[in-house]
């Protein structure tokens, strides 16, 4: 994965996300591991104390307790987009109906012809995209709380939750929209 | 696509966002290397005054020079309440010779805490202190529950038990504590 691309496709999806999930959909990279990249730097970089905490507690006092609170810290930051994303995939899976095992198309950006994506991969790959937005959000929305030291109470909170899985569910019916476009041209 | 200037620029900004968060978070754990250190045998139990259950306020300083076992607990913790009539058994048990325990619980919940009382003898038994901010959590460092601290005479920690230590062992480690022996270099802890 070259990281101009990435953070390409990133930022794609938050200004012209049709298009960022059209190049997926005609076979160009990135989808599932832009996200887990994503989600990696952001568990890193918000939670930075804790894993620091959990790593010394590690070191100094328990190994097992340590890395239970590191497994822990990572799993509390990538519930959300990961359950976001499985649950999506068989919403797209079955709306988008599409015909089994369909190898796709050319890739559209110069370079190696990418190895062919099952329906399956492609579906995981859009979702997947479709949730960068939200993560994205979140980000922002930690950034300011930090920076400002505003500690949003359980309605804002909720208000920035609800903000992004709308924004998610709308990306979804976007990349579902687009398969089933497709489906329909090659029909 | 990846290679539109709008896309980049938008992508970029992500990425300024990200570095932002790590470097304010970097900038916070080399101020604040002693927070993150763990809390071990030997070091001082860092101070407690948290809202009592039952009204006004408690902390280690009110029971300076005893031996004191403080219990982070949670309401929906199970094995943190299982544990609670071997916790009062040991309080009973040595309470003449200066031990105490300190039952914190972690959600700060009064309503949460009365309703396990009313269900379990044993949390009527323990000396209930309530923790809403997580303060004296963070302070301890506890990384999952239960999570045992048990703090020798001269104020410091001389045992810490995560996830639960077993009877023997725990009635050992306070007994050990009560005659100011010291405490095994493991830190008495199961994985190690």
């Amino acid at each position: 994965m070259k990281l101009p691309r990435f953070v390409g496709r990133v930022g794609g999806m938050l200004v012209e996300p049709r298009t960022t999930l059209s190049s997926v959909l005609t076979g160009g990279p990135g989808g599932l591991l832009d996200l887990a990249l994503l989600l990696l730097l952001q568990v890193v970089a918000v939670h930075l104390p804790r894993l620091a905490g959990s790593v010394w507690f590690m070191v100094e006092v328990s190994y097992s307790a340590g890395i239970s609170s590191v497994l822990n810290t990572v799993a509390q930051s990538v519930l959300y987009p990961i359950g976001a994303v499985f649950v999506g995939t068989i919403v797209a899976s079955l709306v988008a109906r599409q015909s089994a095992s369909r190898a796709i198309g050319p890739r559209s950006e110069a370079g190696p012809p990418p190895r062919a994506r099952s329906r399956g991969e492609r579906n995981v790959d859009l979702v997947a995209l479709a949730a960068v937005p939200a993560v994205c959000l979140d980000l922002i929305l930690t950034l300011v709380s930090a920076a400002t030291g505003w500690h949003p109470g359980p309605s804002a909170a909720l208000a920035a939750l609800l903000a992004g899985a709308s924004w998610f569910i709308v990306l979804l019916v976007v990349a579902i929209l687009l398969v089933r476009g497709r489906k329909e041209a090659e029909e | 696509m990846s290679g539109r200037p709008r896309g980049r620029l938008a992508g970029l900004l992500v990425m300024a966002v990200l570095l932002s968060l790590l470097s304010i978070n970097m900038v916070w754990v080399l101020r604040n290397c002693e927070e993150l250190k763990p809390v071990g045998s030997g070091r001082v139990a860092p101070a407690i005054d948290l809202p009592a259950l039952g009204g006004g306020r408690e902390g280690l300083a009110d029971h300076r020079g005893k031996v004191v076992l403080i219990s982070f607990w949670a309401t929906w913790c199970g094995p943190c309440i299982k544990e609670m009539p071997m916790l009062a058994r040991l309080r009973r048990a040595n309470a003449r010779r200066g031990f105490e325990v300190l039952a914190i619980n972690v959600e700060g919940d009064p309503q949460k805490v009365r309703q396990v009382q009313a269900s379990h003898e044993a949390a009527r038994q323990l000396t209930m202190l309530l923790d809403p901010d997580g303060e004296a959590a963070r302070r301890y460092g506890v990384r999952g529950l239960p999570y045992l601290v048990l703090v020798d005479r001269d104020g410091k920690v001389a045992q810490l038990l995560i996830g639960g230590g077993g009877e023997e062992r725990l009635e050992a480690a306070v007994e050990r504590a009560l005659k100011g022996e010291a405490s095994p270099p493991d830190h008495g802890h199961p994985s190690r």
